[in-house]
């Protein structure tokens, strides 16, 4: 799968135009965003609670700041916790899945009753738990997701190395004397990327969700203004039951979006990766006549 | 190269599977060594088992005379000998290109960047391949026939001595069969190479092979020249393989004599003889004894049956108690 | 009297492109005719066809007609709807697909497959008369009854491909398609196989339909062959005049490079290239890129016609009386 052949998957379907636009929207706005909002987002004012109009936009907060302001700078935390925490949790999931499912025996075994334990404890409680313990800022942040999402792609990924490891070319390479190490970062890292980046992609709309869930719980990073922590002072101050709509529905809206686009992005590489794994890039289009592998022979 | 009572076995849920059981095979220099058999005979685990690949349980593997274990000793054997897989499909790395496919084993063998450029070029014009149109090609972008040439060059491009190859052409199309044959034994002219078939398919040995060896369940059954063994078979097993390969030609519905029977699961090895449920020859101590390769006819053909070992046969004499066969090889027991 | 299936022109189209190219051939009762081709040459398509049963974006014209014992008017299976297939399949033509054996639900027990089909296409069979009609089937394929109450998982390769045979014949049909039977199967089995597969046609007086990439299978089983090539026919005839007195190229070149046991021994000339890619076709003669026979007369699309009694080739240049003789290509001259 290359680069041209992604973008060529993403821009002929609906889901992937939607999906691309609205995350390179996102992704835009979290790098220029202090720059082309109209206020400082934390300045305060005497117009407290504002409806929508021409001076703000989508009017103001409790404290008088410009929703707008904080909407645009906000897009840089929730991006950013995204990719950064879904990275971390793509790169520990791999290393695990690529030693368990390539060594086999103990290692396997070890990894993988830690896999489980990860799997099986629910996230967002484990996350409150550990956000409480330590101190609250964007890099406990991105590590406290990061930590607990990785087992999902640790077993997608060491199942796709079992599978690699009986393969011919894996065993070409053994033949020839290659060593493990070698033929992790040659063989088997190069055919399961696909998959690990289809899967992570995913993951970083979980990271982006798990990132507004703790932010509005409170344990965000409080010198950090997110679309988290927009739905945390709204609804601390009240503004549900005041009416002011203008501050609820924004960040809502701008996290269910975001998360929606790269969710598409992410169902879109991982419905045109399984196939191509299963089908072995072999074209096959009419019903196909080809000799029966010996190894299916029986007697 | 030479194997000398290798047994292979493996664990296969709580159950022993005998790959392979005292295996002792020649593979001469120069000659083009069949191996034949059905699927579960051990073939391919003696092929990996040439090469280092396998664990064995017992019995040692020699490189031109010498044994060939200890990390030094396998790394030589890894430069002499190479192995062409049978799935054209599964044995390329699709992510990698022909030029960096071919070039891997001078890579991983650690040999100087300098010279690549041309070793690769030169294995990819041995086997047919313009190096101009393929060093950038993809795997899926070849068909079944490319791929295996690729996998050819590959294992030519260290130079080595010998090529195993197993099942080179049965997953291809027929018409490019014989293309692939052609140029392995192409091969074999200009580089001198030994080579070892490893298939199923009788037609081809006769046509290509020096000598062949017939393996049944983890055993060599017959071994001798190409022509002695196809013509002349002399084990029961043989007879039935050479009789059940139909023919391409008039003069259909030739009276042959079928099998009865099915082959055993290899976890349940029948004793005495392996061979002897299915056997039409079968007689008394078959179920009992073991046979081992005895000499049957000239050029060293041997075969393992208790129809041309009297010896054997008669050390356990229906009259008295009949010695249980162990598993190394015949039994020699007093009745 | 009429022949039992006719089929005139089917043509199969894949996005635009044709996979099956203009087919026709007529089957008599109880005769057996074989398919042969290499993978891509469409056989399996026109199986499929026959029963109407193509995969989604795979469109069909052309003729199909099915004369039954005691019908008054064939079948027109070429303008039967869906529904109307449903009356005709396994009744009066069924097949026994490619890689059957690994098709057979792993969760029910044989016995009860087999009665599905039946009471799928049987309505008001009594339960006691199913049952015997099961044991009956599973002896008929050599199988013992008692193996009906087993899963498919309990059975052997060669024991499941019974079992597939079995159903296609559970609702005695009058035709029965075999794609590919014996490709999975050793060499011993393949013969049984095919043996009982000769057995059943003449018991039960079966047209059968076998089709093999194995020149030599269908040498062994067949009255009839059609050879094909790129979606076409290429030669037809009895297996005797075919196999004795080849008139296309590619069947003779096809044959002279398959290794026969007992013939000439060492390398048999190759056939170049590879089949051609059905969105891009050769001009005139789809062969004519990899035969060596070719000249510009081969830029014209030949027909296929009467060169022979009873035997039919699409070459220009046929009837040969002999054949101009064919170096074997050395690599890297033009292999």
């Amino acid at each position: 799968m290359t680069w041209i052949g992604a973008f060529r998957l993403i821009v002929t379907s609906w889901r992937g135009r939607f999906g691309l636009t609205v995350l390179g929207l996102a992704v835009f706005v979290s790098i220029f965003g202090t720059l082309i909002a109209p206020y400082d987002p934390e300045a305060s004012s005497l117009a407290v609670l504002q409806p929508p109009s021409f001076d703000h936009l989508l009017g103001t907060t409790e404290n008088g700041a410009d929703v707008f302001s904080q909407l645009l700078v906000g897009a840089r935390v929730s991006v950013l916790v995204g990719f950064a925490a879904a990275f971390i949790s793509a790169v520990l999931g791999s290393m695990v899945g690529l030693a368990s499912g390539y060594y086999g025996g103990w290692t396997d075994r070890i990894l993988d009753a830690l896999e489980n334990w990860f799997l099986v404890i629910p996230t967002l409680p484990l996350m409150i738990v550990l956000a409480r313990l330590l101190d609250p800022s964007l890099t406990v942040l991105i590590a406290v997701i990061g930590l607990t999402s990785w087992a999902g792609t640790g077993r997608i990924v060491r199942a796709q190395v079992l599978t690699l490891r009986e393969r011919a070319f894996v065993e070409r390479a053994r033949a020839l004397g290659a060593g493990d190490l070698y033929i992790i970062r040659k063989h088997i890292l190069p055919n399961t990327l696909p998959l690990i980046f289809a899967n992570t992609v995913l993951i970083i709309a979980v990271a982006i969700l798990s990132e507004a869930a703790l932010s509005f719980l409170g344990l965000g990073d409080p010198t950090r203004i997110s679309w988290g922590t927009m739905l945390e002072s709204a609804f601390n101050s009240g503004a549900p039951s005041a009416g002011a709509w203008w501050y609820v529905i924004p960040p809502g809206l701008a996290i269910t979006m975001l998360v929606l686009s790269v969710s598409l992005l992410g169902f879109l590489f991982e419905e045109f990766i399984n196939p191509r794994l299963q089908k072995e890039s072999r074209e096959v289009v009419v019903p196909e006549e080809a000799v029966t592998p010996l190894t299916q022979r029986q007697s | 190269m030479e194997t000398r009572e290798v047994s292979v076995t493996f664990r296969q849920r709580r159950r022993k599977v005998k790959a392979l059981d005292s295996v002792s095979l020649e593979w001469r220099r120069g000659e083009v060594l069949g191996v034949v058999g059905e699927s579960g005979c051990g073939k391919s685990t003696l092929a990996r088992a040439l090469l280092g690949l396998q664990e064995m349980s017992g019995g040692e593997v020699l490189l031109n005379g010498s044994p060939a274990t200890g990390r030094r000793e396998l790394s030589d054997l890894r430069k002499r000998v190479q192995m062409i897989f049978q799935d054209p499909y599964q044995t390329l790395n699709p992510r990698q290109k022909v030029g960096a496919i071919v070039a891997e084993p001078l890579v991983v063998q650690g040999f100087g960047r300098s010279g690549h450029e041309e070793k690769v070029q030169r294995a990819l014009s041995d086997v047919g391949l313009d190096p101009d149109t393929y060093l950038d090609r993809y795997p899926h972008q070849l068909s079944g026939g490319q791929r295996q040439r690729v996998a050819i060059a590959a294992a030519l491009v260290l130079e080595p001595e010998g090529l195993i190859c197993d099942e080179p052409v049965s997953m291809l199309d027929a018409s490019v069969r014989s293309q692939i044959l052609t140029v392995l034994m192409n091969l074999k002219e200009k580089r001198g190479l030994s080579l070892i078939f490893i298939t199923h398919d009788l037609s081809l040995a006769w046509s290509l092979c020096d000598r062949i060896a017939v393996m049944y369940l983890g055993r060599i059954v017959e071994s001798g020249t190409a022509v002695d063994v196809i013509e002349k078979p002399t084990h029961p097993y043989t007879e039935a393989l050479v009789a059940a390969v139909p023919v391409p030609a008039v003069g259909k519905g030739s009276a042959r004599a079928l099998l009865e029977g099915e082959l055993p699961d290899a976890t349940d090895v029948p004793k005495g003889c392996r061979f002897h449920p299915r056997c039409p020859k079968r007689f008394e101590p078959c179920d009992a004894v073991d046979p081992s390769l005895v000499e049957v006819g000239p050029h060293d053909q041997l075969a393992a049956c208790l129809l041309y070992d009297p010896a054997a046969a008669e050390a356990s004499a229906p009259t008295g108690s009949v010695p249980a066969a162990d598993s190394s090889g015949s039994t020699r027991g007093a009745a | 009297m009429k022949n039992l299936l006719e089929v005139e022109d089917l043509r199969v189209e894949y996005r635009g492109r044709p996979i099956v190219d203009g087919v026709g051939f007529s089957l008599a009762r109880g005769e057996s005719l074989g398919l042969a081709g290499e993978s891509g040459c469409g056989k399996t398509t026109t199986a499929l066809a026959l029963m109407k049963l193509l995969p989604d974006g795979l469109s069909q014209q052309g003729s199909i007609e099915l004369r039954p014992e005691g019908a008054e008017e064939p079948i027109r299976i070429g303008k039967r709807t869906e529904v109307g297939m449903q009356v005709v399949r396994w009744r009066h033509i069924s097949l026994v697909f490619q890689g059957a054996m690994n098709s057979l639900d792993p969760v029910k027990k044989v016995e009860f497959q087999i009665d599905e089909v039946i009471c799928l296409h049987e309505k008001g069979v009594s339960g006691k008369q199913v049952k015997e009609r099961i044991a009956d089937l599973l002896t008929t394929v050599g199988l013992t009854p008692k193996l009906g109450s087993r899963y498919p998982h309990q059975l052997s390769g060669g024991q499941r491909q019974r079992v597939m045979i079995a159903l296609a014949l559970a609702c005695r049909p009058s035709v029965v398609i075999a794609d590919e039977p014996t490709t999975a199967l050793d060499v011993v089995m393949q013969a049984q196989v095919l043996e009982l597969l000769e057995r059943l046609r003449r018991d039960l007086g079966l047209a059968l339909i076998l089709i093999s990439h194995d020149l030599g299978v269908l040498a062994e089983t067949c009255d009839r062959i059609a050879v094909m090539y790129a979606g076409r026919i290429v030669e037809t005839g009895s297996v005797d005049s075919v196999f004795s007195n080849p008139q296309h190229p590619y069947t003779k070149r096809l044959l002279a490079s398959l290794p026969v046991i007992g013939g000439e021994r060492g390398l048999a000339p190759a056939i170049p290239g590879g089949p051609p890619d059905p969105g891009n076709p050769p001009e005139g003669c789809s062969f004519h890129p990899r035969c060596p026979y070719s000249t510009e007369r081969c830029l014209e699309d030949p027909a296929l016609r009467e060169v022979a009694p009873g035997h039919q080739a699409a070459c220009h240049f046929s009837p040969w009386s002999s054949w101009p003789k064919v170096e074997p290509l050395k690599v890297g001259e033009g292999l």
